[in-house]
């Protein structure tokens, strides 16, 4: 894999703006170097978490403020936010959204990619191979739900993050006895055909049109390959079918940025989810990943000054 | 004309399936909890226990917006396959979210209160200060109002501030008006209205009301904010001409109940008049040359079912 080389900050570069917003769970070391890397690239870099913004609305004029700072005059908008944002991303990437200000990602992207089963269900109508999954309210109709799937099944709350809203499910004396938790909670149960896996996944980073693949490795005992949990990850060379699905994920969401998870099944890659605010794994792979995002966010600003 | 309605329960599906039927067109009911969604390579099956959701030429959806992690899925589906539907894409995730739902308006220059939200209890007597007293203060857990108070100083509004022992997620702000309630039933372009008395700082019930005549602007605002919310009908609630609701879910006893009109009778050939424009646009599954849309109402038509 042949990493970009990075050019020194032109003059145009020098003058732009940029605003990051974080997560109110926004992780500080991956915080610090995205600004770190910003300052670079950017005249001016602020970074603010959401619920730190006021959103002003008043007799048809919209604006979102902090310490009196209109945030929407900055050049570029990245915003790195989680399903439990939603009361304040909502409204806050709805204004990004008709504002003039870059930004990778969008409002219906987030929307979505918080869904498991909203993201399989567009991916899957598009041509991108993913996982039979299921949406339902009512437990009641599980055993309908199942047969689509059979057992094992793994089963994720909508509002599930960083799979610590996954459970696994092997027989329906297990499902019963968790629905009826779930439904106290009055959670929303998406389910989907568990793959029995090598142990691995790959994770796709787009940025833009570049690929970066990532093999991430279960913890030993876990099911589940998110480093979050413990497992290891390592660069791999993203075959040209994964490159492909992963561009193809990304352009059906409208997203410059995003990861694209992949597993191997039935020798075919298939989507497991597409992730807003990835981490950027720097433990395994030190600040690449957030390199080649502020590169990508000063190249469109770049290219907005020279029209 | 083959039309369902979605609903929770139903009793509040039965009217309009009745006055759809006395009109001479077929019309359904199904529970919305019943309907499992299957994501499929290249197709989403919407299942009703062990079959598929059957052809309809306009589905009526009246459920609460907090199922909104459900419909819009459901209602992408619908959409992608052509249905028309009452609600639109992105109509639920809208009414689910108050802070949202005002940006959305104010966007679509709809008139609403002077509004500010912000995750953070720590600066809110200064931010209180760009809206004058008096108030309503809302606090949210995820998208749904924790609490919610008038508040008339900064004494009040602290003391709602401090009343909050669990963590929240935002806090709203917004200028009250003080004054009377207009609670409107739009349907397409009609709209029927009901007048709610604010006294002794409380608001009347809907079922109190009185039926109440909107004027030219009124009406137009109502009208804009329900198709600003991607809806066709839906509740609005007008203060002073400044929208403060809107919801999909209408309390269509309480309309009915003041209106002097039938409001079932409205909704069903709104409903009818819009599945004829839209009978053709369904795209059917294994349907070869529309021959299954054909054979659909004949003899044959169980078989093909």
């Amino acid at each position: 894999m042949t990493p970009i080389k990075f050019h020194a900050p032109t003059e145009i570069e020098k003058k732009k703006t940029l605003l990051i917003i974080g997560s109110k769970t926004y992780k500080e070391s991956t915080v610090n170097s995205l600004i770190e890397e910003a300052k670079i690239k950017f005249n001016s870099v602020l970074f603010v978490t959401i619920d730190k913004i006021q959103i002003q609305t008043n007799e048809g004029k919209i604006g979102l403020f902090y310490k009196g700072k209109n945030l929407i005059s900055f050049d570029a908008i990245y915003p790195r936010l989680s399903s439990r944002d939603f009361l304040l991303a909502e409204p806050v990437l709805k204004i990004i959204d008709s504002s003039e200000a870059y930004c990778p990602v969008n409002l219906n992207s987030y929307q979505i990619t918080n869904h498991k089963f909203f993201t399989a269900q567009k991916l899957s109508k598009n041509g991108i191979s993913g996982v039979t999954s299921t949406l339902f309210i009512s437990p009641k109709h599980a055993d309908s739900a199942v047969e689509e799937t059979g057992y094992p099944v793994v089963m994720k709350l909508i509002s599930g993050f960083a799979g610590k809203g996954v459970v696994l499910i092997n027989t329906k004396e297990q499902m019963d006895s968790i629905l009826e938790t779930v439904h106290l909670f009055e959670e929303f149960i998406s389910t989907q055909k568990f793959i029995k896996g090598q142990n691995h996944d790959v994770r796709c980073y787009v940025i833009g049109d570049y690929v970066i693949a990532v093999r991430r490795n279960c913890k030993k005992g876990d099911w589940r390959a998110n480093i979050s949990r413990g497992g290891q990850a390592q660069l791999i060379n993203p075959s040209p079918e994964m490159i492909n699905i992963a561009r193809k994920s990304a352009n059906l969401l409208k997203m410059d940025f995003c990861s694209v998870d992949l597993m191997e099944y039935k020798k075919k890659w298939v989507v497991i989810e597409v992730n807003f605010m990835p981490g950027p794994f720097k433990k395994f792979l030190g600040t690449m990943i957030i390199q080649q995002w502020i590169h990508y966010l000063a190249k469109k600003v770049s290219e907005k000054y020279s029209f | 004309m083959d039309i369902l309605i979605l609903a929770e329960k139903k009793k509040i599906a039965e009217p309009f399936v009745n006055a759809i039927i006395s009109k001479g067109h077929n019309a359904k009911y199904i529970r919305i909890s019943k309907l499992i969604l299957v994501s499929k390579q290249n197709e989403t099956l919407i299942k009703i226990k062990d079959h598929e959701l059957q052809q309809y030429d306009a589905i009526f959806l009246q459920v609460r917006s907090n199922l909104a992690p459900f419909v819009e899925p459901l209602l992408d589906e619908l959409e992608e396959t052509g249905y028309y539907t009452t609600a639109k894409r992105g109509s639920y995730y809208l009414a689910m979210n108050e802070p949202y739902q005002f940006v959305n308006l104010t966007l679509n220059q709809v008139p609403t209160p002077k509004t500010i939200t912000t995750g953070s209890a720590k600066n809110i007597e200064k931010i209180s200060k760009k809206i004058s007293y008096p108030l309503i203060s809302k606090s949210f857990i995820g998208r749904n109002v924790q609490q919610a108070l008038i508040v008339k100083n900064n004494k009040e509004l602290n003391a709602f501030i401090k009343s909050i022992k669990t963590e929240v997620d935002g806090f709203m702000l917004r200028q009250f008006i003080e004054d009377h309630i207009i609670s409107c039933a739009v349907i397409g372009k009609k709209v029927f209205a009901i007048k709610r008395k604010y006294a002794d700082s409380s608001l009347e019930e809907i079922n109190n009301g009185k039926t109440y005549r909107l004027n030219e602007t009124e009406e137009k605002t109502a009208i804009k904010a329900t198709l600003a919310s991607n809806l066709d009908i839906a509740r609005v609630d007008l203060c002073r001409g400044k929208v403060v609701k809107v919801d999909p879910k209408v309390d269509w006893v309480a309309f009915d109940t003041i209106s002097s009109e039938s409001i079932e009778d409205f909704v069903a050939d709104f409903l009818i008049e819009k599945a004829k424009q839209h009978e053709h646009k369904i795209k059917l599954k294994y349907d070869i040359f529309g021959i299954r849309k054909i054979f659909k109402n004949s003899i044959f038509g169980k078989v093909l079912k």
